[in-house]
């Protein structure tokens, strides 16, 4: 979806419309202009430069850097010069009026939907909250969650359906005991790779013109508007009476979208809680559905499957001998000695702090861990397959192996002290 | 709540909240919203809104819902007849050639083609398909529906459901079966000894039973298959579907309707499918004829007909809108209806309109009961104020000494008044588009559109048409004349009642006209056109003059164009370029009260106040097609550790008395916290610097490590939800770097 026709293709749209921002060249004018000259960038590789987060580190620091700017919660203008519950009301008779709601803009709009679904929606009828940015989400789950309301499940018809079209059945037909209960499903990223499968995106425009179903969907992509045709943007409910429509086989499908501007510039943080925080490319998969890029880019990023993580060598360090480990505990004395000597403020690249193999292999014979060199490889081996330590082959004269953890100074200096608890 | 829990598990998929019935159960608001009988305080606790607090009055919502419910309505029935009636050819026409199907087939042909019928549905609307199923199967509206009899047997498939060509049989064969299941009686068909269900000849089997059962003519009943979105099918698979199918007939007489969007020519089916497969068929087109005068006819005979009485006028805006959508984007009468929907619903915003009927609030008893409130002093006031805006109004309070009964008769008047202002110039409008066709027809030039002329009459700005026209009149030769005065005299004789009477002396004047039309010509044509263009002055004046208009008519109210028709790209790039615009405290975050001395820096200095995604973007770009991430990483930490040493002058600034230092950012070089590992010079001089602020201390130990863990999450945190929207590409190309995905951002200034 990510292509760049698909953004000549919107912008297009955008320009028709006299949009807000004045572009100073055309879309396909300042692709041009970019792709012409080779972008001149430095051969800097940022994985192999900066070391990955793990998902602690970034929690913590994130948190303290939520924790200042908590008294700066965005307050956004997006319900105009009317208050909350104007807009929300204004929005629940464009739902009663017949269409479907479509929230765009940047910024998380979790929360006010949400908002909106308990305080507004919960009054009128069912809701169905579906959390379509989790990549776990199927089409078993909004049908589990929607067969929750009850009569749903003990609905029977005539007619052999689908769990999709009993759903849709259940909900088209009005009941003996007055009108029908009506359904709100709000869909948080209707846009996210899950929502964009087949199978779901049937049900959805299925039940988007059932006369008792009303839709409240939020995106957030740039591209999304290319998922609907014109048809499908246009089509409308058809008028409730309808009977037996399901029976008939005309079941129309579409969105009857209405859009709406919801900027709130909110974080995606609850949205992006399945990305990859180690990885520059950790939201690729939740954004695109792909996985090929984010394989390409840590392949060829200096460390392969991930960071290494505190856990990861607690876990290597309790499987492994005892001469083993002190193997490990001098290797990250030893390093953390080089880390505190040097003191500059790049500690990124922590290949210069380690060791190389002959200093390692006398201090290691000095300290009875290994007596010869097949012995000693033997130890790094499982390490080094575990990734707790890595080498490089420096190359010319009087160069060599070189050795090192690939650790933050603060987690090797936890490690070693659980390991001196010992 | 319980809920909310629920809803902020992020385990979660899915989540059910049940309905909160307040009070007794089953007060759902039916379809349209509107429950009458339930108390009007009641239903207005969590359905009534207004945009005018202060000129609106309590129960004005669902008194203008009511009004909105009954002119839509109205509207809308107007708009299906006018559908109904477009449809109604084509339908007959598919109707026809599938009753015509098998029976008259060229002689001497091989074998048996499969007639297909194409159908160019664009435009039409969504009833339309409705339409054809019903005429095909013979339910008529008086025919009670089950009793299929006698029709054909139609099933739809849609491109969803055929992925495969099995899974595209399988829904051919079930579509009939389950949907006629109740005719055969359901339950016959074991799992274990029964055919499987994509196989056509369980079809013919099932057809020859129907044919028991129903006891009827082979040769009447037809398996009509309707293909939707015919475009959207992989041709591959359709094409075995065809093959298959054309082997089963005639035996089965199947009979294919396909649904295009697209136009007859080229025609799609004769581009995509080979000949191989287009010699088995039979293809068969009807067209819908959809063009911009399908939009015009029905505007002119919903909005400007002289027979029909629409509530709500539209005004120029939404027309102009209409006919710029309609040229630009969609052609589907669908979003016709829905445009006009959205403009009534609009239009019902305003709280004047509550007096759009006579029954509102048009009794003074309730007028009286509702207005008399004090809650209702708002509403009133500007009312008056309306009512009496050309007078000088220099008390704030006359109109409380003006009875509401008063108020009432005058907003009665003003809606006799504009009521037959728009019929009366619906009439002109008529003449107007009378004689321009028949200019037309007799070869001359009119230049002025449809459209042009439905805007130009609302807004009374239309006199260079009737000039011209009534120039046109006057060089009329004789036998022209003659054409023309009995269609203007057949026009007034067949106008409804309620305007005869006012047009009375224009028909006279025609009938005049027409006694004399023997006499010398260029005399009565010119009278005429004098006549003429005296009755078009006197009629055609801007409806926005007549009193209250806007109860009645929605002007030059833009349409609400988003709602239909969003800019997605400008709204997101404006939230991360100029998110000041969108949020109260981007605005002023530190910048308007504390940042007035200094700050005559660079546009760095404006990105110091933007949150982070906003820093990150505008790197973005400003970098070249690809990216690489290392770099885009230190831009980002520049500005932050600008932000870091700006937020430090600014608390520097704020609290200068505190500890007795002085207010500057240089402080000595003492340490305030004693660091857990030894520091080399530049970062313990940051340290200094940070550790000034006390309540900085608590909020966070910033070591420079710290410091540094935190800028990379952020970026990380900056840079994913760039990705997350769509901005990034992962090319894998070059080791960390990645490629822009939106080129067309404006600079920012």
């Amino acid at each position: 979806m990510d292509s760049d026709d698909g953004s000549d293709a919107c912008e297009q749209w955008e320009s028709e419309l006299g949009a807000p921002v004045a572009t100073s060249t055309p879309s396909f004018e300042a692709y041009f202009v970019q792709a012409s000259s080779r972008s001149a960038t430095s051969s800097n590789v940022f994985s192999s430069r900066i070391l990955p987060l793990s998902a602690d580190e970034y929690a913590t620091a994130i948190a303290a850097y939520k924790a200042r700017s908590q008294d700066q919660t965005v307050r956004t203008r997006w319900t105009g010069p009317w208050n909350e519950t104007t807009a929300f009301r204004r929005y629940a008779r464009e739902l009663a009026e017949g269409f479907n709601l479509l929230f765009y803009g940047f910024g998380s709009k979790r929360t006010i939907l949400n908002k909106f679904a308990t305080e507004c929606l919960a009054k009128k009828g069912h809701v169905v909250v579906v959390n379509g940015f989790q990549p776990n989400t199927t089409l078993k789950d909004i049908l589990a969650s929607i067969e929750r309301v009850p009569g749903v499940l003990s609905h029977s018809s005539s007619l052999a359906l689908s769990a999709e079209q009993r759903v849709y059945d259940f909900f088209a037909k009005s009941s003996q005991d007055g009108p029908r209960a009506h359904l709100y499903l709000v869909v948080h990223n209707i846009d996210s790779p899950v929502m964009r499968s087949q199978k779901i995106r049937n049900f959805l425009s299925l039940l988007a013109l059932n006369p008792h179903v009303h839709l409240v969907a939020s995106i957030d992509r740039l591209n999304v508007p290319l998922l609907y045709s014109t048809s499908d943007i246009t089509a409308r409910k058809s008028p409730s009476h309808n009977p037996g429509d399901v029976k008939n086989g005309v079941l129309s499908r579409g969105y009857a979208w209405l859009w709406h501007d919801l900027t709130t510039l909110s974080p995606y943080d609850f949205e992006l809680t399945y990305a990859d925080r180690s990885s520059i490319s950790g939201a690729a998969a939740l954004s695109t559905g792909t996985r090929s890029a984010r394989q390409g880019v840590t392949a060829g990023g200096a460390t392969s499957g991930g960071p290494l993580s505190e856990a990861a060598v607690v876990h290597v360090l309790a499987a492994v001998t005892v001469k083993a480990k002190k193997l490990f505990a001098f290797l990250a004395a030893k390093q953390m000695e080089n880390i505190e000597a040097t003191a500059t403020e790049n500690s990124n690249d922590l290949q210069q702090y380690g060791l190389t193999y002959d200093a390692l292999f006398s201090a290691a014979r000095a300290e009875f861990i290994a007596t010869n060199d097949t012995t000693l490889r033997s130890l790094l081996g499982e390490f080094m397959d575990h990734g707790l330590i890595l080498s490089v082959n420096q190359g010319g004269q009087g160069g060599g192996e070189t050795l090192w953890i690939p650790l933050r100074k603060e987690r090797i200096m936890k490690i070693l002290q659980s390991l001196n608890n010992e | 709540m319980a809920s909310s829990g629920i809803l902020e598990d992020i385990n979660r998929t899915t989540a059910y909240i049940p309905h909160q019935e307040e009070g007794k159960k089953h007060r759902l608001a039916p379809d349209t919203s509107i429950v009458r009988d339930c108390t009007p305080d009641a239903q207005s606790d969590h359905d009534s809104y207004t945009l005018f607090p202060d000129r609106d009055f309590p129960n004005g919502y669902e008194l203008r819902l009511e009004a909105y419910s009954a002119a839509w309505l109205k509207c809308l029935t107007r708009i299906q007849e006018l559908t109904r009636a477009l449809h109604a050819p084509v339908v007959d026409e598919v109707s026809e050639l599938v009753n015509k199907s098998y029976i008259d087939i060229l002689p001497g042909l091989p074998y048996a083609e499969l007639p297909v019928i194409s159908v160019s549905t664009n435009g039409a609307s969504s009833s339309f398909l409705d339409e054809i199923t019903s005429k095909l199967e013979g339910r008529d509206d008086d025919a009670l529906f089950g009793d299929v009899n006698g029709g054909h047997l139609v099933t739809h498939i849609l491109p969803s459901d055929c992925p495969n060509v099995p899974s595209a049989m399988k829904t051919l064969v079930t579509g009939f079966i389950t949907k006629y299941e109740r005719e055969l009686g359901s339950g016959k068909r074991k799992a274990g000894n029964s055919l499987s269900t994509m196989d056509i000849s369980l079809l013919q089997a099932w057809f020859d039973a129907l044919l028991r059962v129903r006891d009827g003519n082979e040769n009447e009943i037809r398996l009509v298959i309707v293909l939707h979105d015919f475009e959207q099918f992989e041709p591959p698979i359709v094409q075995d579907l065809f093959e298959i199918c054309s082997l089963a007939i005639p035996r089965l007489p199947f009979v294919f309707v396909l649904l295009l969007a697209s136009s007859l020519s080229p025609s799609y089916i004769h581009m995509s499918y080979p000949r191989r497969i287009l010699s088995l068929l039979q293809i068969r087109t009807c067209v819908f004829p959809w063009s911009i005068d399908v939009l015009h006819e029905i505007l002119l005979k919903t909005f400007f007909d002289v027979d029909f009485e629409p509530e709500v006028m539209i005004g120029p805006a939404q027309i102009d809108f209409l006919v710029d959508f309609f040229e630009r984007h969609s052609v589907s009468l669908d979003s016709l209806v829905s445009i006009l929907q959205l403009a009534y619903m609009k239009h019902f915003e305003e709280p004047l309109t509550v007096f759009l009927q006579n029954e509102q609030l048009g009794s003074s008893d309730t007028g009286n009961s509702v207005l008399g409130e004090p809650a209702s002093f708002g509403f009133l006031e500007a009312l008056f104020t309306r009512l009496h805006n050309t007078q000088d109004t220099g008390d704030q309070k006359e109109w409380l000494n003006t009875s509401i009964d008063s108020l009432l008769s005058t907003v009665r008047t003003a809606r006799e008044t504009f009521q037959s202002r728009v019929r009366l110039l619906r009439v002109a409008l008529q003449m107007i588009l009378l004689i321009r066709t028949f200019m037309i027809s007799e070869g001359y030039k009119v230049e002025a559109t449809l459209p042009e002329l439905m805007c130009g009459v609302m807004r009374g700005r239309i006199q260079n048409v009737t000039k011209y026209l009534c120039t046109m009149v006057k060089k009329l030769r004789k036998e022209q004349i003659d054409r023309l005065l009995p269609e203007l005299r057949n026009f007034f004789a067949s106008l409804p009642d309620n305007v005869r009477e006012a047009e009375k002396a224009i028909s006279s004047r025609i009938d005049t006209a027409f006694s004399a039309r023997d006499d010398e010509v260029h005399v009565v044509a010119g009278l005429l056109s004098e006549w003429l263009l005296a009755y078009f002055e006197e009629r055609i004046i801007s409806l926005e003059d007549t009193p209250l208009w806007d109860i009645w008519y929605t002007g030059s109210t833009p349409f609400p164009a988003d709602l239909l028709n969003p800019s997605i790209r400008a709204s997101i790039l404006a939230g991360l370029l100029h998110p000041q615009e969108f949020s109260t405290s981007v605005a002023t975050n530190g910048r308007s009260i504390h940042n007035t001395g200094d700050d005559g820096e660079d546009e760095d200095d404006s990105l110091v106040h933007m949150p982070d995604t906003t820093i990150l973007f505008q790197r973005y770009l400003e970098s070249g097609k690809m990216i690489n991430v290392y770099d885009w990483f230190e831009s980002f930490a520049v500005v932050l550790e600008e932000q870091r040493r700006h937020r430090q002058r600014t608390q520097f600034r704020n609290l200068p008395e505190r500890n007795g230092r002085p207010p500057t950012p240089r402080t000595p070089r003492t340490p305030q916290t004693p660091s857990r590992h030894g520091r080399g010079r530049k970062g313990s001089q940051r340290k200094e610097q940070d550790s000034d602020d006390p309540s900085e201390q608590q909020a966070e130990e910033d070591t420079e490590e710290n410091w540094r863990l935190k800028v990379q999450a952020r970026f990380i945190r900056a840079l994913h939800e760039l990705d997350y929207v769509g901005f990034i590409r992962h090319t894998g190309r070059r080791a960390d770097h990645v490629m822009r995905t939106a080129f067309d951002a404006p600079i920012s200034e």
